[in-house]
Formats: structure tokens, sequence, C-alpha cells
């Protein structure tokens, strides 16, 4: 982990994965019902770390268990995470 | 073209004595499959390769079953295409099943093998990709995997061959010892019924908790010892350095198909036909002086025996070798799902995702197993986005090795041009059924495979299958286009054809009357509607006219056919249509905007 990122605030109430800060472990509050996503393992309570985002427009980079899964971005910003305080 | 199995027939469903290949996208089911059956399968190192299904026999102990490598699934709740073929399998009273786990990335696997286990058909676990998994530092214990799944759990690494004979006994082991009564439900009465996936997609939560508990008691880490790969893979992945070094891998693989297939054309292929064959028919046609006419459809300047070697061996077989190698390099070692995240960006502000560039990537080479392989897309917009812009800007392979010859022994300024509208195209193309297609295209979901060194042997079963079906499949159109040229040069009716077509060629395209020719071939092979282009020595104008004509212009006969197989003839009709009313009008609009500018300088 990349200590500086430690302590940047990785909270936001309404956030969604897009839009929600890199670098940071999430828990997914809602994650719209697209049968391939639970599939992957996003259900409500998942907890996944958001590696990156690309810029104009691109898709977002998250860790789930041991997979690496990029996200368009539609579809990351429909999901909407919580900060996962089990740090 | 033979490798293309599109019909699920009942008869292999009704089959008995069944063995399932089962497991997650991209684990190495299709390896498993070569090396129990020697039926050689395409593997790639992305999801979604195999699409269809493919069938070969296994011989466990002294008993044959038929082993089928069904398409790789996230889940069994029916999300896309592979997913119903799956499911169909399932349903329809197999005997036993192989279940691939990916041991880097377990809690995946096991959470899809629970939904499989619903089904009580007896099952053995191979535990593949046991050295990524030990790369990413994760040791499994495979003992207590056993037990927490309760079946047979055999540690593989496919690729070189290690746990397949273990696999063997294991099945000799659970299919003889005791008579398989198959508890639960029966699905008899379902053989074949797509909606019987007993995985509901609530009940999904309590198999990914089910897994993660597994994991948590079989799998410790140890200290992750991130190879070279893994890190290369990794700055693959991020913008910096990944997109610079991404357009270099682009480069290199153009650098080589191009310059090699230039090589190989020149020092072996070229003297061979010149020297070599061609003299060879002349000495063995012309003392039997036969008939003008029938010597010259034999042996004149649009000799059957002259440009089949002259087109096919020497001006299209060079860069399709090359192709083949470099892609294939491409396909195993996991680049292209890379490259495909990097421009999601991109692609997305086209109306299509990042996803979509490995089928592009694919029609370089050849269009129609890029039109087969959006069947793994998950809209039908989509798919026929990515079709359309494959048929109207992407070259295959032999049609851009044809052209590269044209316009490069000219200059490398008008193949810039060439290759500048093409993008254009594709681009306005894009834009243009972006809004015109109903329906929607799904964001891009895409797991990324681990960035490994293809395994030769598998790589050199694979280019010998690509390579050897290039020349199976391709040489029949593309004798039958020579054969067609011949009848037409030779006896008078290029004249008489040149003539109807007068007003488009030569006057709208400004084209000399032989380029009807082009015109015609073309429909055929597409690269043939380029290669008469190379004999009639045109003005650097007419060169580029001529390309662009032939770049857009419709895709081949077997391109024309997949589209009304996997769409249908409506789609396939208006495709063809519009391919050829574009390049006409925009070879024409280039002709006189280029003549134009010729008269101010």
């Amino acid at each position: 982990m990349r200590h500086r990122h430690q302590y940047r605030h990785c909270h936001g109430h309404r956030n969604s994965l897009y839009s929600a800060p890199e670098n940071c472990r999430y828990k997914l509050t809602a994650v719209p019902d697209v049968k391939i996503l639970h599939s992957l393992g996003f259900y409500p309570g998942t907890v996944v770390q958001k590696e990156k985002r690309y810029r104009l427009g691109g898709p977002v980079l998250i860790r789930h268990a041991t997979r690496e899964i990029a996200l368009g971005k539609d579809i990351a910003s429909a999901i909407m995470v919580e900060e996962d305080q089990a740090l | 073209m033979k490798c293309h199995i599109i019909a699920e027939d009942s008869k292999i469903l009704a089959k008995e004595k069944k063995i399932l290949l089962m497991g997650p996208p991209n684990v190495g089911k299709s390896v498993f499959f070569s090396a129990l059956t020697n039926v050689h399968v395409i593997s790639s190192n992305y999801p979604g390769t195999t699409v269809s299904y493919m069938e070969g026999s296994y011989r466990v102990g002294d008993t044959q079953y038929t082993l089928i490598d069904v398409p790789g699934t996230y889940s069994l709740a029916a999300t896309s295409v592979a997913e119903e073929v799956a499911i169909r399998f399932m349903c329809s009273n197999p005997v036993a099943v192989l279940f691939v786990l990916n041991a880097a990335d377990l809690e995946g696997s096991i959470k899809l093998a629970l939904e499989v286990m619903e089904y009580d058909v007896p099952i053995v676990f191979a535990l593949n990709l046991m050295d990524v998994a030990e790369r990413k530092g994760l040791k499994i214990n495979d003992r207590l995997l056993e037990q927490e799944l309760g079946a047979p759990v055999i540690p593989t690494v496919a690729v070189k061959g290690q746990g397949l004979d273990q696999i063997t006994r294991a099945f000799e082991r659970i299919l003889t010892a005791k008579h398989p009564a198959i508890a639960g439900t029966p699905c008899s009465s379902c053989a074949g019924c797509a909606g019987c996936g007993l995985a509901k997609g609530n009940r999904g939560l309590g198999y990914w908790e089910r897994a993660r508990e597994i994991v948590q008691k079989t799998v410790s880490r140890t200290d992750a010892k991130p190879n070279f790969l893994d890190r290369l893979g990794d700055a693959l992945l991020r913008p910096w350095p990944g997109l610079p070094l991404a357009l270099l891998i682009l480069l290199v693989s153009l650098g080589i198909v191009v310059g090699g297939g230039k090589a190989l054309r020149a020092a072996i292929l070229l003297p061979l036909v010149n020297q070599g064959i061609v003299p060879f028919f002349e000495r063995l046609i012309m003392p039997l002086n036969l008939h003008p006419v029938l010597h010259n459809i034999l042996i004149g300047n649009y000799g059957v025996l002259r440009i089949s070697f002259e087109w096919i061996l020497a001006l299209v077989m060079p860069y399709v070798i090359l192709f083949q190698i470099q892609f294939a390099f491409l396909e195993d070692s996991g680049v292209l799902p890379r490259i495909a995240v990097l421009f999601d960006n991109i692609m997305r502000k086209l109306g299509v995702q990042g996803g979509s560039l490995i089928h592009i990537f694919l029609g370089f080479g050849c269009a129609v197993p890029a039109i087969i392989g959006t069947r793994s897309a998950t809209t039908q917009k989509e798919r026929l986005m990515v079709t359309a812009m494959v048929c109207f800007a992407v070259p295959c392979i032999s049609q851009t090795g044809a052209l590269i010859t044209l316009l490069s022994a000219y200059s490398i300024w008008l193949l810039l041009a060439t290759v500048l509208t093409g993008f254009v195209i594709f681009v306005t193309v894009a834009m243009i059924l972006g809004k015109v297609l109903k329906g929607k295209v799904d964001p891009l979901i895409l797991e990324v495979p681990n960035l490994l060194i293809p395994e030769p042997k598998a790589y050199f079963k694979k280019l010998k299958v690509r390579i050897t079906q290039f020349i199976v499949e391709a040489e029949g159109p593309m004798l039958i286009a020579v054969f067609i040229a011949a009848i037409i040069a030779e006896t008078g009716l290029l004249v008489g054809l040149g003539e109807l077509l007068k007003p488009v060629v030569s006057g709208w395209l400004g084209l000399p009357e032989g380029a009807v020719m082009s015109l015609i071939l073309g429909i055929i092979r597409r690269e043939m509607s380029v290669a008469p282009l190379l004999g009639l020595n045109l003005t650097p104008l007419q060169m580029y006219v001529g390309a662009v004509v032939s770049l857009l212009y419709l895709p081949c006969l077997s391109v024309f056919g997949i589209i009304a197989k996997e769409f249908n003839a409506r789609t396939a009709v208006t495709i063809t249509v519009s391919t050829t009313l574009t390049a006409l009008l925009v070879g024409g609009i280039m002709n006189h905007l280029g003549s134009f500018v010729q008269n101010i300088f």
C-alpha cells in the first residue's frame, strides 16, 4: 500500500465507485441488477479495493479477492459505495 | 470456415457417456481438452475464446467417453450466449464433470463450482495454474480443499501436462467404483432446457460467502514474489508506461508483419514463383500449342497458372503467415485485454467498449473469426456495430499485404493517406451506427488475465492450425477468383464489362479500364480487388483511389456468408450494399478532390 495515500479522505457518503478516491477499500452498498456483476461477485456488502481510475472517461480498475476487474465508467458510476470501516 | 462449429444440434445433447469440462473463463479448459483428447482446440489468453463447444473422445480405463469443452462461464445464471450453452449441457444428464479451478483466483472458481455441484453430477476438480498461484504468494492446502468440496482435487499445471494422469485415475475411481446413482431431482425431464438453471440469482451471495469461507480455511499467503512478468503486466495496465508500451507493441507487431512479409516475399516467394513455378508450367504448356484462348487462360498474363501463384503465394501468403505468428503471441500472452482496458475511453466515445477492440484486432487477421468472436458480446447492438466497423474499414491481413505492396512501392505517404481515410470512415461508421441502431451497448466488464509467456508447444500447435486453416479455407475462394479473372481477361469479356462500367470506373473514379477487374474480383476475395491494380502502372492519385475503393469495398464472399449465418440475410445485404456505395462514393470524391488540387499546383 503506498503510505502516501494512507490518510487521504476515503469516505464520502453518496459516492459511486467511479467518483470515489483511488487506492481505498470500499464496501458496495448498491449494485445495478446486471447478472455478470453478480457472477463476478459484486453484491451489496462485497468489499473491494479501488486501484485506479483511467482519465477521459476511462474504466475503473478494481481488485476483488485475487481478481483484477476493469469496469467501464457507466457501470462503475452506477455502483454505490461506502468506505470500508474494517481496515 | 470449418473451425466455426456454429449449430449446437440437439444430437450432441442427447449423447450418453458425456463428461463436461467446466470452469470460469480463461482458466485453461481448452488446454486440458487438447491434452486429454488430442483434438486440438484454439486456446488463448483472453476470456471468451470458446464461444461454441468442442467435443472429443476421452478414454478412461477401458471405456470411451465424450469429453465436451463447454464455454467458460462466471456463473450459471445465463448472462450470455456462452452461459446458456453451459446450462443446456448441465441439464443434459452428463455422466461426470471435470471442473477446472483457478488456483490463482480460488474464490471465484469455488463459487461457480458450488453452483455446478447443485446438479448432483459426479465431479473431479483440477486445481490449475498452480505455478501462477505460487508466483502470487498463495499456498493452497489441496487435501483440506478436497474435504471442503467433498470431491477429488488434483493440483495441475495443464500447459506443462502436470497432473493429467491423476485426473484420469480419479475418473476411473469415481466412474467405475460405484454405479453413480444420480441423487436429487434428475434433470432428464428438461434435457436441453435453457431455463432450468438451479442457481438462482439471489442465492448467489450465499455462494460467495461459502466460497470466501473455504478460501480462508485452505489458502495461506506467503510473501508474493511477483516476477518480471507480473510487474510488466501491471505496468501495461497503467496509462503510464502502459500506453506508450502498448503503442510500441502494436508498431513492433506491424513492423514484423510488414517487414517480415516483404522480406519473405522478396527473398523466397517471389523468386520461387518467377524463376521456379511459372517457367516450369510455361515449359509444360508451350509445346502443347493449344487453342490460343485456352493457352492464354492457362498461361497468359492473366493466366491461371501465372497469377494464382503470383497473387496467392507471393502476394498474400507471406503476410498471412507473419500476422498469425505475431497475433497468436499477443493472444496467448494476455496483452490484448490490457490494451482493451487502456483504450476503453476512446472506444466508449465511439459508442462501443474497450473489449470490442480485441475483435477488431481479430478483424485485421480475417473478418470471419472477428465476426464469430462477437458472440461473446452481451448486446446485439454491439455485435452489429463491431461487425459493420470491421466490414467497412478493417482490411484483412491479405488485403493489407496487397495494399502495402501496391502503395509502399510508390511512397509511404500514400499508405498513410489510405490508413487515415480508413480511420475516418471507421469513426464515422461507428458514430452513425451508434445513433441509428436501437438498443444499448453494455459498458466494459473485463477480468484482466495474468500476463504470461506463451507456452511453446500450445503456441506452435495453434500456429499450425491457423495457417493450415487459412490455406484450406481461403485457397478455395481465391482460386475461384483467379479462374474468373482468367476467363474474363482472356476471352475479351473484360473489354465488354469495361465499356459497361466505364462511366463509373473511368469517369467517376478516374481509373483505367483494367481496374474493372478489381471491382469484379473484389466480390470474391478482398485482396483480389487490389492485386489487379498492381499491373496497370497507375499515377499516384489513381493508386490512392484504387486503394481506398478496395479498402472500403464490400467484404469477401465468406464474410457475406458468415454475416448471413450469424445475423440474417437482410443484415448481410445491407452491409454489402452500403459498403459498396461508400467505397465508390468516397473513391470518386477523393478522385475529384485530388485532380482539383493537382490542377491548382
